[in-house]
């Protein structure tokens, strides 16, 4: 039996068909994944079936039973749960308070807190989970945060569980333990469907897949019966190259030699950055490996002057630029593609052209005098849009209209356009769909090819191995390991540096 | 370059001001008026008679001066209640040149006008300076340098050394030199250049805002201060320059109410029009432009009073009401731009991310 069928779903926008006639089946017990790029409609298509969304036409069947007018409400007395991307979690309430929130067992018009906790503390135990029930939900990590929002949705007795892309904010560790919860689900009858766009996890987890590009579905298979490359050909529309193939290094002078960098955390007062040292060279990318949290962000906006240096130089091209305001590293050639794309890389309020200007907004050809060239703005917009493939070319919208991808080539075509010596990648394919990560590779390949020196920090292990001429790895503020791409990569090696900071 | 956020804006306001009228109407109808009486009141005390329009224009002006200079700073992020001391100032810096330079008029109106700009200027800049430098919270530093300026200045023409007329406290009259030329002679409610003085920099701090540099940084720094910062713009400087483009235009406020109505400067110097001007700038969705057609329907429904009194029989606090649901409306904009991005969907809606 179907536990979810939509069929002949259409759901428009204004202008935009964000589902043009979509058909899914979901079996019973099965763990179905949707995938295609940001903007292909997965996440509306699943909120029409959560009915966040109405939708304009088409039928849903919930075990074989046709639901007229979906509410958010009937969905979840239907047994649909969904975790989203953006936790609904109360970050102040205890970890018992926020799953029985919403569903409360009640004695007269007080909770009944004993009853609570013991079925919750009998649902962690089903699942296998680990977690303090008393702890402050705000102060647990993310991964911990995502299986209270499953318990949550167990709790509420849910049969189908709709998860949105999970695995944006999970460490690898914790994207293998989710992927053993959903396995477990699965045994116990539960019906999973899973929306991504990351293809390693669809083949390793799921039963079958629906894969949709720009609101429709363009294929269904079995999960067992089809490939990595055959996903993503469909989902882009075209072939993509899922490894990286690089150009041997021309190496040029040295462009950036950090020596003896000190940086603290004022926050907590300790240093996160211990006496690092390292160089990079015209036409080379050097690459950070490193769990999170171990130093990079602060290196990072070190280089970037958003961070004050304790002791030590960032010399580019000979002038030390530490303790330098960002616009005077700015300046001196450094560009800078933030990992935090939406908090620091765009003013999501600004357009496409004002985002793209700022930073040189002050200088020729720009502005002149104080006055802004708003065409030469919009122009420069237009241009970049086309070079770039920013999609929609629309120099006059707001950056927070864009999809994820878009505003990161926002970022890219600004920090390129800005020809750099210096450029600094930070997490640059973090929350991206593959057609963008693609392009995102093959602009970085081209600023090697063109003679920048390129420093590249990402958590994707994957991702720093195939594009690094050279490997630092970092841990606990430290480099401790350093290798070059000719030697090849010791990945055991790698992974043991990262996670003990040294060899046993 | 607008975007979509700026038209759902405007209609909000617009739904604001509707409803407050409509909610206006049912008090005036539960307090024994009705509804075309009340709205030929309102009509005529504002702008249907000369009387009406000259007082809704001299009501208006420094709406707009302190619509203004709370609207500026909320561009970069910041909340500026400190209208009512930075105008204060503007008045005293006004009044001194008023008092104490005897110039030809050409020369003495542009020095009174612009001490006073300067005045209340510094005025804004320190509570900015304050921010930028320790982090003292702008709406407590410019609410605490509110009560400094205006007791000052109420020593100042009390027992201070420009106290005119024993036994007032006030200033006496200021050189003629120093008066406004009147652009419309209307008995009892003469109207100056003023409001050509507040029109203009409405449009001066549009250009600045729109065109420049400056408002380019301004509004970066309001919009999302660490991208600003990330691209080299200090929000440090932008703070204090928003400030200090507010504090300017609430001391245009007091230089232009002194040198264009009241012609001297005097302990009860309405303080009222300053917090008008929070509600002027929200109406307006804090754009220069924006603040003219709020500060003139707050001056209209002020200017109607009397009217509404006498020949409606409602009482004036029917325009209290009117004016609090405004501000409590504009206030919920959220909600309505919610309501409204809602139905029709959203473009949020498209895409995971």
């Amino acid at each position: 039996m179907h536990a979810v069928e939509l069929k002949g779903i259409t759901k428009r926008f204004e202008r935009v068909v964000a589902n043009d006639d979509v058909n899914v089946e979901v079996q019973e017990g099965e763990i179905h994944a949707i995938v295609g790029e940001n903007g292909a409609g997965k996440s509306t298509l699943m909120k029409v079936l959560y009915g966040y969304y109405q939708k304009d036409s088409g039928i849903i069947r919930i075990f074989g039973k046709e639901i007229e007018d979906m509410t958010p409400h009937k969905a979840i007395s239907l047994g649909i749960g969904m975790v989203h991307q953006e936790f609904m979690l109360i970050p102040p309430l205890k970890v018992v308070e926020n799953i029985i929130l919403g569903s409360e067992p009640r004695r007269g018009i007080f909770i009944d807190e004993k009853k609570a906790k013991d079925e919750v503390s009998k649902l962690t135990q089903q699942m296998g989970f680990d977690i303090d029930l008393n702890a402050e939900t705000g102060t647990l990590p993310v991964g911990i945060q995502q299986k209270i929002e499953i318990l949550k949705i167990l709790y509420r007795g849910a049969k189908i569980l709709i998860l949105d892309e999970p695995t944006a904010v999970l460490t690898p560790q914790e994207v293998d333990e989710l992927f053993n919860i959903l396995k477990n689900l699965k045994k116990t009858g539960k019906t999973v469907i899973l929306i991504t766009h990351k293809l390693q996890e669809v083949m390793a987890v799921s039963d079958r897949v629906t894969v949709m590009k720009t609101g429709k579905v363009v294929g269904k298979r079995l999960t067992k019966e089809t490939s990595p490359e055959e996903l993503a050909e469909m989902m882009v529309g075209r072939k993509v190259l899922l490894k990286v193939e690089k150009p041997p290094r021309n190496k040029g002078k040295k462009i950036v030699e950090v020596k003896e960098l000190w940086v603290k955390d004022e926050l907590r007062g300790i240093e996160v950055v211990k006496g690092v040292s390292f160089d990079v060279h015209e036409g080379e990318i050097v690459g950070i490996a490193g769990v999170a949290g171990n130093g990079q962000t602060e290196l990072v906006e070190a280089l970037s002057g958003m961070r004050k240096v304790e002791k030590g130089n960032i010399l580019i091209d000979g002038m030390d630029m530490a303790n330098r305001t960002p616009k005077e590293v700015r300046l001196s050639g450094v560009a800078h593609i933030p990992e935090d794309r939406k908090g620091m890389g765009l003013v999501m309020d600004y357009t496409m052209a004002e985002n793209i200007t700022i930073g040189r907004h002050d200088m020729a050809p720009f502005s002149k005098g104080i006055v802004m060239d708003k065409t030469y703005m919009l122009n420069k917009g237009k241009e970049l849009a086309e070079s770039f493939d920013i999609r929609p070319p629309e120099p006059t919208l707001e950056v927070k209209f864009f999809s994820g991808g878009n505003q990161q080539k926002i970022i890219v075509a600004r920090e390129f356009d800005c020809k750099p010596k210096f450029l600094i990648a930070s997490q640059p394919t973090r929350g991206l769909d593959i057609g963008a990560i693609e392009y995102v590779y093959r602009y970085l390949l081209k600023a090697r090819e063109e003679g920048k020196a390129i420093l590249l920090v990402s958590m994707e292990l994957e991702e720093v191995l195939s594009l690094s001429d050279r490997l630092l790895v970092m841990f606990n503020g430290e480099i401790v390991g350093n290798f070059d791409s000719q030697q090849g990569f010791d990945i055991s090696l790698i992974g043991n540096l990262m996670m003990q900071g040294k060899v046993f | 370059m607008f975007g979509k956020g700026r038209f759902v804006g405007i209609i909000s306001s617009i739904i604001a001001v509707v409803v407050a009228i409509l909610v206006g109407m049912v008090f005036a109808l539960i307090s024994g008026g009705n509804i075309i009486d009340t709205f030929k009141a309102i009509y005529m005390g504002s702008f249907g008679t000369q009387m009406g329009l000259a007082s809704t224009i001299n009501n208006a002006v420094p709406l707009i001066f302190t619509g203004l200079a709370v609207a500026l700073p909320f561009r970069a992020g910041l909340f500026n209640i400190g209208g009512a001391g930075q105008m204060y100032m503007g008045a005293i810096g006004a009044v001194l040149i008023g008092l104490y330079v005897n110039l030809p008029s050409v020369i003495e109106i542009p020095l009174a006008v612009a001490l006073g700009a300067l005045f209340g200027m510094m005025w804004g800049i320190l509570p900015g300076y304050l921010k930028a430098k320790f982090g003292v919270h702008e709406v407590i530093n410019t609410i605490m340098m509110n009560y400094i300026s205006i007791y000052f200045v109420r020593y100042l023409v009390s027992n201070g050394p420009l106290n005119g007329v024993m036994g007032t406290a006030r200033t006496v009259v200021i050189h003629k030199s120093a008066f406004f030329p009147i652009l419309w002679n209307y008995p009892i409610k003469p109207v100056s250049i003023s409001i050509v003085v507040a029109v203009i920099l409405c449009a001066f701090y549009y250009w600045l805002l729109e065109s420049t540099k400056i408002g380019f940084e301004i509004k970066a720094v309001g919009y999302n201060p660490k991208a600003a910062e990330y691209s080299g713009i200090s929000v440090n400087k932008n703070i204090i320059t928003a400030m200090a483009l507010g504090g300017i235009a609430a001391g245009l406020a007091g230089a232009c109410f002194t040198l264009g109505e009241m012609h001297f400067v005097s302990n009860d110097f309405p303080v009222e029009m300053a917090f008008t001007g929070i509600a002027v700038s929200l109406l307006g969705r804090n754009n220069p432009y924006g603040v003219i057609p709020a500060a003139f329907l707050f001056a209209a429904l002020q200017a109607s009073n009397l009217q509404l009194q006498l020949f409606a029989h409602v009482p004036k606090d029917v325009v209290n009401i009117i004016q609090g649901v405004v501000i409590m409306f504009v206030a919920l904009d959220r909600l309505i731009t919610y309501l409204l991005t809602r139905r029709k969907g959203g473009a949020k809606g498209i895409g995971n991310t």
